[in-house]
């Protein structure tokens, strides 16, 4: 009988949990809508490889330290405790000593070994590397896709581009948290929003709190049609869609778009999920 | 005029020549400046950072000024605090550190106000913070008694700054210490980022700046109340806080 109560009450909890996380979402509600391109939809695969390959050259030796460092760092504190203990300046200094050669002797050996680990990084500039074969089919599959596809423009700053899509990105996330209707109105087409607004106008309660916790994104297509340009950036990370869970993973491709001619900025004009 | 000298390292450069160099020495590290923060402090300023970041103690709505932010670390722990009511500004006097902080913001999903600019001379209006922090930079500040004055002015009667910086080291740990930082920092300097010069001037500066009392008569002299500092770490760094009461 009483298991039988209690196992009821779990279950109303668990039932009341799931359908609170059933009403938090991120900006677009985890879905794709509005303009959806078959190139993307492939390259996130294939495109990550060529930034990937430059995040692991430079994350590498970053890594290596770790080891060594939380070494020393432990043995800095017993040294510091040592003294505090009274156990004698030696003491304290030699131990010291000791782990300094040590860490310098690890430090050594990774560097030894560091070498031969960069040869072939190096010797990838001889052949076509995989980056950017990836780079040159995206290029070549879009104009598969039915428009006139150039490269990336020359004066296309990716850097900058990328630094103010993630700005956007974190924006709209907070509009939408706040039901903010007039910011989402000014980054996205008649379309989009139309959808954005029936998500919002289905959450029934006021507010929620959706946390970026990491974010990376990558341009990986640049389109030039007869009357707009189209900028896919495809964002990655973790995210917190609800107050004190675990962040998720999250994958998705935005579809940005501007006219070429006429005034006005890039518009969100569709986000497609990468699953 | 020119004459007055101030010390750049070990080396006696004149004044004016002081932010030019330290200048020099940010650039050129900028880009690996996270792992030289592990390299220098041994991993340890992850610790030290906590703690100032737990002596803050800042609240949801209150305004906060990081300066000589570099790499965001702090700015960042107390963006997540502040939430929507409250301000956190991110300053920095070198544009490359910036940039790097900026990003890295951005990456974290908290896009900050961010300025560079001389914390001798800061822009921000009188009484307006509640808490600044300067961790790792007023090492490298010209006039330091300057600079303090600045934060003082900016924080809001009863509003705490902190200052994190390296200090006078426990004395039984003093020669391995110096083993360390004047032998195996510019040598690993050397291995890691090619750049032995720049972080000789790192541990050279560590040694010219005021110890735990010379710190705290300064920060006294400049107007700040209740001044006390906290030793981490035998001493390597200490934290320095200090009230503007009126």
């Amino acid at each position: 009988m009483i298991r039988s109560f209690i196992a009821l009450i779990a279950c109303t909890f668990v039932l009341g949990i799931s359908a609170g996380e059933a009403e938090a979402r991120r900006f677009g509600g985890s879905k794709s809508f509005g303009m959806q391109r078959s190139a993307p939809a492939t390259t996130p695969r294939a495109a990550p490889s060529a930034p990937k390959a430059g995040a692991a050259a430079n994350g590498a030796p970053k890594r290596s330290w770790l080891g060594p460092i939380a070494g020393l760092a432990a043995g800095l504190g017993l040294a510091a405790l040592f003294s505090h203990l009274g156990m004698g300046e030696e003491l304290g200094s030699l131990l010291l000593m000791a782990l300094l050669a040590f860490v310098a002797f690890r430090l050594f050996r990774r560097f030894a070994g560091g070498g031969v680990q960069r040869a072939p990084q190096g010797m990838q500039y001889a052949g076509p590397t995989p980056g950017n074969d990836a780079r040159e089919t995206r290029f070549n599959a879009a104009p598969a896709g039915g428009s006139s596809a150039a490269a990336v423009p020359e004066d296309f700053d990716e850097v900058a581009f990328v630094r103010q899509a993630k700005i956007n990105f974190i924006r709209m996330q907070a509009a939408y948290d706040a039901g903010n209707l007039d910011d989402i109105r000014a980054f996205t087409t008649p379309d989009v929003f139309a959808e954005v607004k029936m998500q919002l106008d289905e959450r029934a309660d006021g507010g929620q709190q959706t946390d970026v916790v990491d974010l990376t994104a990558d341009v990986i297509e640049v389109v030039r049609e007869s009357e707009r340009y189209i900028v896919s950036v495809r964002f990655h990370g973790l995210i917190r869609e609800n107050r004190d869970a675990a962040p998720e993973a999250f994958d998705e491709v935005w579809h940005l778009t501007k006219p070429i001619a006429a005034d006005g900025g890039w518009l969100i004009s569709g986000i497609q999920q990468a699953h | 005029m020119n004459d007055k000298t101030t010390h750049f390292g070990f080396e006696s450069v004149a004044e004016k020549e002081k932010a030019k160099r330290v200048a020099g020495v940010f650039s050129s590290v900028a880009s690996n400046y996270d792992i030289m923060n592990d390299l220098m402090s041994l991993g340890l300023h992850r610790v030290w950072k906590t703690f100032t970041i737990q002596i803050a103690g800042v609240r949801a709505g209150h305004r906060v000024l990081d300066v000589a932010g570099g790499t965001a670390d702090l700015s960042l722990a107390f963006a997540k605090r502040v939430g929507p009511t409250g301000q956190v500004w991110l300053t920095d006097i070198n544009g490359a550190m910036l940039s790097h902080g900026r990003d890295r913001l951005i990456d974290r999903g908290h896009p900050l106000p961010v300025a560079q600019c001389d914390a001798e001379k800061l822009p921000f209006p009188d009484n307006y913070f509640n808490v600044v922090t300067v961790a790792f930079g007023l090492r490298n500040m010209t006039h330091k008694d300057q600079a303090l004055a600045e934060m003082r002015r900016v924080l809001k009667p009863g509003g705490q700054l902190l200052v994190l910086e390296f200090s006078q080291v426990y004395k039984p740990l003093a020669p391995a210490y110096d083993l360390y930082s004047f032998k195996l920092l510019p040598w690993l300097g050397q291995k890691v980022a090619g750049d032995a010069d720049s972080y000789r001037y790192l541990a050279e500066s560590i040694r010219m700046h005021p110890g735990q009392e010379e710190l705290k008569t300064l920060m006294e002299q400049v107007g700040l109340e209740k001044v006390d500092y906290f030793n981490m770490t035998g001493g390597v760094v200490a934290l320095h806080r200090g009230f503007k009461i009126h």
